[in-house]
């Protein structure tokens, strides 16, 4: 028997298919062109004529697949798998933090395309991370069926490369940031800013290890305040630019070799 | 820690489903870019006009492209049947052969691109065949990072028959790029 | 998982926010997808609202400098009131009251959840692109090529999380069915979204390829064709006009099917009738095939038979359908009783506008009247979109008390705002309607030439309008404020 999904999708396409012949020959098609998909004879208005082609060809194939899976019936699922009944279609998942940051990375990759493609490549590098860590955090919702021992063994799995790549990346970034500070202030300035930003983190520190009973909240609230602000003057610094730089002597190009102009 | 509780199972064919609807749209979508390609070429070659500057497009680059895309459909079709016979080894073998050659397709398609000395800009004609060959070269990576998904849940033991809709869903979307660049072989490399 | 301790575990419970953004319930997500709809129709609304304003006087720029802002003003109205407002409210009633008519949950919650946070992030770059002097290209080409740009891309990624979103609908549908429900046996809201759904993944598909190819040709050098600022509208513009926008109407249809259905206690009769009808109306709504911009020299692609034969065969089918729900009146008229429920009174209301849409989209294409160009266009697209904020809404407050919860509903309140929809639709639809008759373009600019110079007439039409336009604003307001109120209170009973 014909499933409703066949008979619709099936029926779609069949209609679809009459309809480009029909805006073909209605069209300026000539001969058998719309019926041999322009082999024999002209099909009319190209645009019309294919994208209902493409079309039916895509509802062909809902149509198939359809009647291939019997709608999909929850009898059909369940007599697959040899059971009496089939099983939930959907689990309860909880909360993720990976579609979030997919669409992030999406929104960078497109923000990228339009800006900068440094900003794209960053874009891709995190759709590329949030693909991995999303497919692992599938993959151990499937090792077994006690939640505790998937998620022992994703972080089992994942923690590994996630804290050495995390870490890299985290001290990159800071060391990147805090360098485009300094290049950007003068020579005593990028002395007294080194100084200054050392002993806020030393005395923070000592702050911190002083009071163990310090909530985890605030340690973590001081970090992320302490860890933005490095990131926006960095990402301000950056953009303002490097200050100048003087070659002595206007010879060969050396590291060792040139003065800078204190400003 | 080891757990002796089995996974539940899960309904099957779900995501085959959402893979022919999503690859659905991702069809309807060249299947506007060949519209309009067509029908711009018909009007150029209606008024007598020149399509691609003589000697441009080469067969042999797109050929290439073409046979390296039957041979990934036909890995894809080994990873399908290994998976499903539950043999480990031949679906991993296939399912990274299949991801290498679409990845040699992608590199000869960059090579061509920047070998043909047709700007981008040059005509209307050109701006079509980098934005269709483009976008295919995005499905196919896509497709490859699917791929590349998959060998890591292989690789956790996860590509056994229990789980051939993994790897069902993504030859459906690996069959459909197939498919897109023969009509771009067609209708663009042959008929130019 | 790693061991903490009870106050370490304490300390690192989500916060409100960690909670909002990480959560994958689809409806706490139909959350953002209803309100940021919303937001969008009533900020389409405003910008309709505006360029009503600016029509008072065909023959100079009063509110705007330039017809080239007038443009972009005119453009963003039809974008937001469809791929940033309808859909996306069709979308959470998609993710929440169909999977549960289906006796089901939402399958690939976390591919919805990246659906919805990807609409999201591309309507408020589409948002900032039109406000930054971009979007969808100018007449005159005075706006900025990378703020275009910049709206493009804004525009595509709410094409691909709506794209997205409709595939985890449709997969839900198909495959996540209760035992013992075929596709046969679906209420129509979900019946009609799976028809919706197959319909505009297909066009959402074509419309990405457009909007791809003006983008490709926009970037960085002087534009061949497809990226010209004067351009990539008219590219675009098939999504917004007949027969394409008649695929939002469709979840409507199914909407007002199963609210009479639930207000008269009494099944449809022929159910296998209106099926094949609502199914028949998706297919007439199958609109990427009608590219006016690529027309090539003879008959434009409006005109041809197809599109006539499409505008003319809608009527009986949407007619069947507003038969069928007429009948299920008639024969449940007992079970009303004096106050027939708000939501019941907008979607009948939403049904019939839908009706009244397809005459106009019918009467637009007879090829003598020559009203393609005319601000008929405007008319059948207010009808259509009216149509379907009034079903939309009366959806929202039918199944609010499980978007929501139970408290703070407000029916009084909120069938007035209907009514001012209703009102504010008819009166923008049939003023437009008569202007288009007396040649009004349907982009106006600032000028008469470009206005159609048209008959006299028409400053009375406009102002008639205008008028029609604020109801259609105060409505949506008033909408809002029953939304927040029936949320406040329900926040306030959780906390």
């Amino acid at each position: 028997m014909l499933t409703t999904g066949f008979k619709l999708w099936f029926g779609f396409f069949v209609a679809v298919v009459f309809a480009a012949v029909f805006a073909g020959y209605t069209s300026g098609a000539t001969e058998t062109g719309p019926l041999s998909l322009g082999w024999k004879g002209g099909v009319g208005n190209h645009v019309s004529y294919t994208i209902l082609v493409f079309a039916a060809g895509v509802l062909a194939l809902f149509g198939l697949v359809a009647v291939a899976f019997r709608d999909a019936d929850a009898e059909a699922q369940a007599e697959v798998l040899g059971l009496d009944e089939a099983p939930a279609a959907q689990h309860e998942v909880g909360s993720s933090l990976w579609p979030v940051f997919g669409a992030l990375g999406v929104g960078t990759l497109g923000v990228g395309l339009v800006v900068h493609p440094a900003v794209f490549v960053i874009g891709l590098c995190i759709v590329a991370a949030v693909a991995v860590e999303w497919t692992m955090t599938n993959w151990s919702e499937k090792v077994s069926g006690d939640p505790a021992a998937n998620a022992e063994a994703r972080e089992n799995l994942m923690r590994p490369i996630e804290i050495p790549i995390l870490g890299t990346i985290g001290v990159g970034v800071l060391v990147l940031a805090v360098s485009r500070i300094l290049l950007a202030s003068s020579v005593t300035g990028a002395v007294w800013v080194a100084t200054v930003v050392g002993i806020v983190i030393f005395g923070l520190a000592v702050l911190v290890s002083q009071r163990p009973d310090l909530p985890r909240v605030a340690v973590r609230g001081i970090l992320f305040v302490g860890c933005v602000a490095v990131l926006v003057l960095g990402i301000v610094t950056a953009v303002s630019g490097e200050r100048e730089f003087h070659h002595k002597g206007g010879g060969a190009h050396q590291d060792d070799a040139h003065a800078e102009a204190d400003h | 820690m080891a757990s002796t509780v089995p996974a539940a199972p899960t309904r099957p064919r779900t995501l085959v489903v959402a893979s022919a609807f999503g690859t659905g749209s991702v069809v309807m979508y060249f299947g506007c870019l060949f519209a309009l390609y067509f029908s711009i070429r018909h009007d150029a070659m209606a008024w007598g006009a020149q399509w691609y500057p003589e000697g441009a497009i080469q067969l042999v680059p797109g050929g290439m492209n073409m046979s390296t895309m039957a041979m990934s459909a036909i890995t894809m079709g080994w990873a399908v049947h290994a998976v499903l016979n539950d043999d480990r080894i031949h679906a991993m073998i296939a399912m990274a052969l299949t991801a290498v050659l679409g990845i040699a397709m992608v590199n000869q398609t960059v090579f061509y691109f920047k070998d043909i000395g047709l700007p981008i800009d040059a005509s209307e004609a050109a701006t079509l065949l980098f934005t269709i060959v483009g976008s295919h070269m995005v499905m196919v990576a896509i497709g490859v990072l699917w791929l590349g998904l998959l060998l890591l849940r292989a690789l956790g033991g996860q590509d056994t028959s229990r789980h051939r809709d993994l790897v069902s869903a993504a030859a459906l979307y690996w069959y459909a790029s197939v498919a897109v660049y023969s009509v771009i072989w067609i209708g663009i490399y042959i008929a130019k | 998982m790693t061991t903490t301790d009870n106050a370490a575990a304490s300390d690192s419970a989500p916060t409100a926010l960690e909670q909002a953004v990480t959560t994958t319930d689809p409806v706490a997500l139909a959350r953002v997808w209803g309100f940021g709809g919303m937001t969008s129709i009533l900020l389409g609304a405003v910008a309709g609202l505006l360029v009503g304003l600016e029509r008072l006087d065909l023959a100079s720029a009063d509110v705007f400098g330039s017809a080239d802002e007038v443009f972009q003003f005119w453009s963003a109205h039809r974008v937001a009131f469809v791929l940033l407002g309808v859909l996306p409210a069709l979308m959470a009633l998609a993710t929440t009251v169909v999977p549960r008519q289906c006796g089901g949950s939402l399958v690939f919650p976390r591919a919805a959840a990246m659906a919805c946070w990807t609409w999201l992030v591309g309507a408020g770059m589409t948002v900032a692109g039109f406000l930054v002097d971009g979007g969808l290209g100018t007449p005159g080409g005075g706006g900025q090529r990378e703020a275009t740009a910049l709206t493009m891309m804004g525009l595509l990624l709410a094409i691909g999380g709506l794209l997205l979103a409709s595939v985890c609908v449709m997969t839900t549908i198909v495959s996540g069915r209760a035992a013992g429900t075929g596709l046969r046996d679906l209420p129509y809201t979900a019946w009609t979204t799976l028809v919706g759904a197959t319909v505009w993944t297909g066009m959402l598909g074509v419309l990405a390829a457009n909007a791809v190819l003006a983008y490709v040709d926009l970037r960085g050098r002087p534009a061949v064709r497809f990226g010209a600022e004067d351009a990539i509208w008219e590219q675009l513009s098939w999504m917004f006009t007949h027969p394409a926008i008649y695929v939002l109407a469709l979840p409507v249809l199914g909407i007002a099917l199963d609210l009479v259905s639930s207000a008269t206690r009494t099944e449809q009769a022929n159910r296998d009738v209106l099926l094949v009808a609502t199914a028949a109306f998706g297919f007439l709504s199958f609109g990427a095939f009608a590219q006016t911009f690529f027309d090539t020299p003879g008959t434009p692609v409006a005109e041809e038979a197809i599109s006539v034969v499409a505008a003319f065969a809608i009527v009986p089918v949407a007619l069947a359908i507003v038969g069928g729900l007429a009948d299920t009146l008639r024969r449940g008229a007992g079970n009303l009783g004096s106050k027939p429920p708000a939501e019941a009174v907008c979607s009948v209301l939403a049904a019939v506008l839908v009706l009244a849409a397809t005459a106009v989209g019918a009467v637009r294409v007879i090829a003598p009247l020559e009203l393609l160009d005319t601000s008929v266009t405007g008319a059948h697209f207010a009808l259509v979109l009216g149509a379907v904020v009034l079903g939309v809404g009366a959806g929202f407050h039918h199944w609010g008390e499980e978007l929501v919860g139970p408290k703070g509903r407000r029916p009084g309140l909120f069938l007035l705002g209907g009514l001012a929809v209703a009102g504010g639709t008819v009166l923008v639809g049939v003023a437009d309607l008569v202007s288009g008759l007396l040649d009004q373009a349907d982009f106006t600019g600032v000028d008469l030439a470009t206005a159609g110079n048209p008959d006299s007439g028409v400053d009375g039409l406009n102002l008639v309008s205008l008028v029609g336009s604020l109801a259609l604003l105060g409505g949506l307001a008033i909408w809002m404020l029953t939304g927040s109120l029936h949320t406040a209170a329900n926040r306030k009973g959780a906390a």
